[in-house]
This record gives C-alpha cells, sequence and structure tokens, in this order.
C-alpha cells in the first residue's frame, strides 16, 4: 500500500473525527482549530478528490439549502480501505518515534 | 447579498466537475457567516482572498489531471495498435501543415525542369507567366526572383516542418511508453528537441554547402 502524504493522513483523520457530518466547511474549521492555521478550500478539496479517486474515501451529496445558494453539501466518510491506511501510517508513526524515542532528544 | 459575481465565475471555471457545487456552496455560507458577522464589505474581502488563495491550486490540479488523462489516451493507442486513432488524427494534422509548402516545392520543380510549359498551356492566359518561368526569374513588380532561390527555399521549408513533424510524432510515441513518461520530464524533451534542431541545421548547411 502506498505510504500517505502528511497532507493526505491529516485530512483522513479529519474525515475520521467529524463522520458522519465531515463535509469541506466542516474539515477546514476542524483543521484549523487543530493546526492554528488557515487552510484554503484548494487544499482541502483536492486531496479529498485524490483520496477519493483512491478508494479511501467514499462521498455523497445532502439536502442543498438556501443559505448555500442552493447547493448541497458532499459529505465523505473513510472506506476501509482508508482505515486500513490510516492504521498503516499509524505503525510506521509509532515505530519510526520508537525509534527515536530510545534515542532521546538531547543533542550531542 | 451574494459573493461578488467576477469572483465566482472565476472559480467555476477551474473547479473540477466533481466538487464544484459543494465548493461553491461552502463558500457561499462561510460569506452568508462573515457577512452576518462583520459586514458585507468584510465578506466581500474574504470571498476575493480565498479565491485568489485557491486558484492557483485548482489550476495547477487542472493541468495535471488534464496531462494524465492525455497520457493515458496516448498510452491506450500506443499499447492498441501504432497507427491507431491518436496517431491517425496526428498526421492528418501534419498533412495539413504540409499541404501548402508541397505544393509550392512541386510546382516550382516542374517550373525549374521545363514542365511549366506543358501546365501553363493548359491554363487560358496563363502565357504571360510562362514567360517569366522561361527567363528563369520571377517577376514581382521591379522586383524580381530567381526560381531556384524559391524552390530552394519552400523545399527548405517542407523539410523543416517534416523534420518538426517527426520529432513530434516521435516524442509523443516515446512519452506515450510508460516507462519513459515517468523518468524523462519535458523540460529534458525540449533540451533533445533543440539538439535535434541545431544538428538538422548543420546537416543542412554541410549537405548544401
Amino acid at each position: 500500500m502506498k505510504i500517505l502524504s502528511r497532507t493526505e493522513e491529516t485530512i483522513l483523520l479529519a474525515v475520521r473525527a467529524l463522520e458522519p457530518e465531515a463535509y469541506g466547511l466542516a474539515i477546514g474549521a476542524h483543521l484549523k482549530k487543530v493546526t492554528g492555521k488557515s487552510w484554503s478550500v484548494g487544499s482541502i478539496y483536492i486531496p479529498l478528490e485524490r483520496l477519493e479517486q483512491r478508494g479511501l474515501l467514499a462521498s455523497h451529496e445532502g439536502e442543498s439549502s438556501p443559505q448555500r445558494g442552493g447547493r448541497s453539501k458532499r459529505f465523505f466518510k473513510l472506506s476501509l480501505k482508508g482505515l486500513e491506511a490510516l492504521m498503516e501510517a499509524k505503525r510506521l508513526q509509532d515505530a519510526l518515534w520508537a525509534a527515536v524515542a530510545k534515542k532521546g532528544f538531547s543533542l550531542g | 447579498m451574494k459573493p461578488p459575481a467576477l469572483a465566482v465565475r472565476l472559480f467555476r471555471r477551474l473547479l473540477p466537475d466533481f466538487s464544484r457545487d459543494a465548493i461553491l456552496g461552502d463558500m457561499e455560507e462561510t460569506f452568508a457567516q462573515i457577512e452576518m458577522e462583520r459586514g458585507v464589505g468584510a465578506a466581500r474581502r474574504w470571498y476575493w482572498l480565498e479565491t485568489l488563495a485557491a486558484l492557483p491550486s485548482f489550476a495547477i490540479h487542472s493541468l495535471q489531471t488534464t496531462q494524465i488523462r492525455r497520457q493515458i489516451v496516448i498510452g491506450n493507442t500506443w499499447n492498441e495498435n501504432w497507427f491507431g486513432k491518436q496517431d491517425s488524427r496526428l498526421v492528418a494534422g501534419i498533412g495539413f501543415v504540409l499541404l501548402l509548402p508541397a505544393l509550392i516545392t512541386v510546382s516550382l520543380a516542374l517550373i525549374w525542369f521545363n514542365f511549366g510549359p506543358a501546365i501553363f498551356d493548359l491554363i487560358p492566359g496563363a502565357h504571360a507567366l510562362q514567360e517569366w518561368m522561361e527567363t528563369g526569374y520571377i517577376q514581382v513588380g521591379s522586383l524580381s526572383f530567381p526560381v531556384g532561390i524559391l524552390i530552394m527555399g519552400s523545399l527548405l521549408l517542407t523539410v523543416l516542418v517534416t523534420a518538426l513533424a517527426a520529432m513530434k510524432i516521435s516524442i509523443e510515441r516515446v512519452k506515450a511508453s510508460y516507462r519513459f513518461t515517468f523518468t524523462i520530464k519535458p523540460e529534458a524533451w525540449s533540451v533533445v528537441l533543440a539538439i535535434l534542431v541545431v544538428l538538422l541545421g548543420i546537416g543542412l548547411d554541410w549537405l548544401i554547402t
């Protein structure tokens, strides 16, 4: 399985945290809250589209509302493949951090 | 109050079909929220800033996906048949470009080799032109051009266009092979093309002199 990039991992984690209400705006707000930085729509939707094309995410359209100019929300959720990719990413992170933890963080 | 129409149009142009409505909806929802909290001016400013921030990434994304689709199309054709649909269209386009210089070359060559009179006999009122041809010069106003130079010029043009077309076909075919597609960057191909053009120039120069 292809290793997830940092952005892909972040987006997948945000979707998982917000399910079943994970749509673009909510994901952006969640990421701003966690990272302290604003995320443009491009930096959210482009990875979302890529992840869906790779089968790691699935999406469906919600109801349209006048507040959104009659446009509907697109809700995302993790597929089984996406969940497995996240687990693999976590396993890798844990292994890498464990190796560093033995050495500690003091220089010299 | 609605978001700035121009910004919406800009956005609509570049957004992928897949998420166009969802993104425009998200933007409009945030616009309404900012308008309520900080006023319409702030909401409009936010919309423009967000549009400008997002457009480059969507433009690049659009180019990347177009390129990938193109490579898949060419790759499929390559795999299916050497003279597939893609090549046929390419050859037809090149043929059209070549038509004019080829016609000029052939007709001037016919004149140069004294086939001119025979041709002009078939065209009523072309005897004046025939006389010019027989002297070996074409008179345009007060200027006269040796026919040989014109033949050489159109011949060189034909050779150049043919060589460039052949390069284009070769490059497309090599790019279509997946093995090369991901190892040779377009910039590298430009260098290869430049070297080939220089070599062609040297070769022609050597042939002529």
